[in-house]
């Protein structure tokens, strides 16, 4: 068993794959998202006990261990060190069998918008400065002030409310007096999501954007910023099944 | 400039930013020194750079006072010819950016506002006292002197940079700007420069050039840290050139064989200056040796050599403006093929595949050239990364994950 691990900057997720013998393709067998906090070394650890003992698999079991993300180089014990960019290109290779050619991955405090070829090696890449505006960590303090789950910032036929701020310290106070205003809640959703699709776009800019557009992360469970974004980048963006884990997964496909 | 009274808050700002400054110099040093490749010989320019930084000591050390000069465009030639050493403005420290005066905008080039909280007039430094060259180069250059309060009150020549350069009319303009810093510095210095006095200091920096070429040919083949490197280049500008030549020939002698595992990348884009070498690390760090650079405080100190027809004054004067000017790839210039296709050059020369392109935040001219150098590279095939930073080190982590994956895109 191989055991994928991306340390993320508000999230941790692992997986738990099983190498498809003779052609049959892997299997992930358990997998977990837990948020970030101090002492990750030890978290990590004790996440892994929590699947071994879910599996019924003991630590002799485990073949290979792979970790990347922020929290990358604080994790011991591990075979692999990788970074993010190349996980996350690896892992949406692994999930699309090779036909994702631009990744748009949506962080825990960063965006980035990766170019890949068929078999996952990266061509070219972006990524905002340290900046955490418009990335998962503001959608997170979006998502509690307006007390509505990321999967329900979906949101077809209204009129969205223009956002001034996507910065993640200042989100909370314009949200609250939005709402202070009597303005609708899925009106500022909508809000949110086309501010942070512009955001994305000028990472963007006009040139990175080729063949098919994969999106994933978090917040790539939030159908409404798909669609904000697709009105941005003129293209249609696909997102693959839980989108939060291509990267750990993807730790383990990179040569 | 008369001391107006500190009040109490100002002073322990002063007091605690100096303290900064000393910090960050030591710590600098410190993780120079702490590197297997270290040796003794880089010591002097160590030494050189700590002092600059504290521009008041620097000032009362020197036996006559240096001139404060700003980019590279005013010829060095000259300066030693009139026997008028120079103090550079340049400054990578973070913590001198706290004492800037409060007019400058919020997004100011961190270099520049870095030099202005280092220049504080509450230092002790009397900056009425001091003479200062400034070519007009980008608009943070043009606009220091009245940011800093400094125009008017302190004896400030200015040379107005053509921002052309393949056209007669900017040729003579800049010609005629060498012929009056000619003129200034005989006033400043110890009367009239000679052709005979010029021509001996234009040989004294050719043996300086030869060196530094030496210096970039050991770096390029990666016989040569590139920290080793930023400290000799950077140094170059508080050191008597003399001085300079013996510490870099004791450098040379002394330098220890290095193994050469690193993948070669092409940096540039804005100055990188002492004590600020975070992306210099952390491109080591990454599995990456700047090879080569395209950088006006490193490789481009020396925009060239000098070639002269004779050796009357007119044939020296015109020698030395047309390298500091024709030959010079600053950002600034309207017309700059030159510079891309410097690039190119080093780029197929040294079989490089990679080029980092570093951006101050707030350093427009270099941001302004990044787009156009990125899509004509990438044309070509290169890889290109941009890092736009400033000089804290909060973003080191984000730095790190690109610089990282940068280094897998270039292959074995
Ligand atoms: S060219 Fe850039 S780094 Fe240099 S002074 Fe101007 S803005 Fe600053």
């Amino acid at each position: 068993m191989e055991i994928g691990i991306d340390v993320g900057s508000t999230g941790i997720k692992i997986v738990f794959v099983v190498p498809g013998k003779s052609g049959n393709p892997d299997q992930v067998v358990w997998k977990i998202v837990m948020p970030t906090k101090p002492g990750q070394s030890a978290l990590v650890n004790d996440l892994i006990q929590q699947g071994l003992t879910a599996i019924g698999e003991s630590p002799s079991g485990i073949e290979k261990t792979c970790v990347t993300g922020y929290g990358r180089k604080l994790i011991q014990s591990t075979n692999h060190v990788v970074d993010e960019i190349w996980a996350n290109a690896a892992g949406i290779t692994y999930l699309t069998r090779g036909r994702a050619r631009t990744l748009i991955n949506v962080g825990g405090q960063d965006v980035k918008i990766i170019k890949l070829t068929e078999s996952g090696q990266v061509t070219d890449f972006k990524m905002n400065d340290k900046c955490a505006a418009g990335t998962g960590r503001f959608f997170e303090i979006a998502a509690n002030i307006l007390d509505t789950p990321l999967d329900d910032f979906h949101t077809k036929d209204i009129e969205p409310v223009n956002i001034n701020s996507i910065c993640a310290v200042f989100a909370e106070s314009e949200i609250v007096s939005l709402l202070a205003k009597g303005v609708n809640k899925f009106s500022i959703i909508k809000g949110i999501n086309n501010a942070v699709a512009r955001r994305i776009a000028a990472l963007a800019g006009n040139g990175i954007l080729d063949g098919d557009v994969y999106i994933d992360g978090g917040p790539a469970n939030n159908k409404g910023l798909v669609e904000s974004l697709e009105d941005q980048l003129l293209c249609d963006i696909k997102v693959v099944e839980e989108p939060q884990f291509t990267v750990a997964l993807g730790s383990l496909y990179v040569d | 400039m008369t001391q107006p009274e500190i009040n109490p808050r100002l002073l322990r700002l002063q007091l605690k930013t100096r303290e900064q400054i000393k910090k960050e110099t030591c710590d600098q040093a410190a993780k120079i020194k702490n590197r297997d490749d270290y040796i003794k010989a880089l010591d002097p320019f160590l030494e050189s750079l700590a002092l600059s930084l504290f521009p008041k000591k620097f000032i009362e050390k020197a036996v006559i006072a240096p001139v404060m000069t700003m980019c590279i465009q005013a010829p060095m030639e000259l300066f030693s010819a009139a026997g008028l050493p120079v103090f550079k403005l340049a400054c990578g420290s973070h913590a001198a950016g706290n004492l800037a005066p409060l007019q400058f905008p919020a997004l100011t080039c961190p270099m520049i506002k870095s030099l202005a909280g280092l220049l504080d007039p509450q230092s002790g430094l009397d900056l009425t006292r001091q003479r200062f060259v400034i070519p007009t180069t980008c608009d943070w250059v043009v606009k220091f002197s009245e940011l800093t309060g400094l125009y008017g009150k302190a004896d400030i020549h200015f040379m107005e940079l053509p921002h052309l350069r393949e056209n007669e009319r900017s040729s003579r303009r800049w010609l005629e700007e060498i012929q009056a810093l000619k003129s200034w510095l005989e006033k400043a210095g110890q009367g009239k420069i000679t052709p005979k006095a010029l021509h001996a200091a234009i040989q004294c920096h050719a043996k300086a050039f030869e060196l530094f070429a030496r210096l970039i040919e050991l770096k390029r083949s990666q016989l040569m840290p590139a920290i080793h490197f930023a400290l000799i280049a950077n140094a170059f500008a508080y050191q008597d050139i003399n001085f300079w030549k013996d510490n870099v020939r004791n450098y040379i002698d002394n330098l220890k064989p290095m193994e050469n595992t690193l993948a070669p990348v092409l940096l540039i884009g804005s100055p990188i200056v002492f004590p600020n070498y975070k992306l210099l690390h952390l491109m080591e760090n990454a599995g990456m040796a700047v090879a080569a650079d395209d950088i006006c405080s490193l490789e481009r100190i020396f925009p060239g050599a000098v070639t002269f027809e004779d050796k009357s004054e007119y044939a020296l004067l015109r020698a030395l403006a047309e390298r500091n000017h024709k030959a010079c790839t600053c950002p600034t210039f309207a017309d700059n093929e030159r510079r891309i296709n410097g690039i190119f050059n080093i780029l197929e020369k040294e079989q490089i595949k990679g080029i980092i392109f570093h951006v101050l935040k707030g350093c427009h001219p270099y941001e302004m050239e990044s787009g156009m150098l990125e899509t004509q590279l990438k044309k070509k095939g290169y890889r290109f990364l941009k890092i736009e930073t400033d000089y804290v080190k909060e973003d080191e982590q984000n730095i790190v994950t690109r610089l990282e994956a940068f280094r897998r895109t270039l292959g074995s």
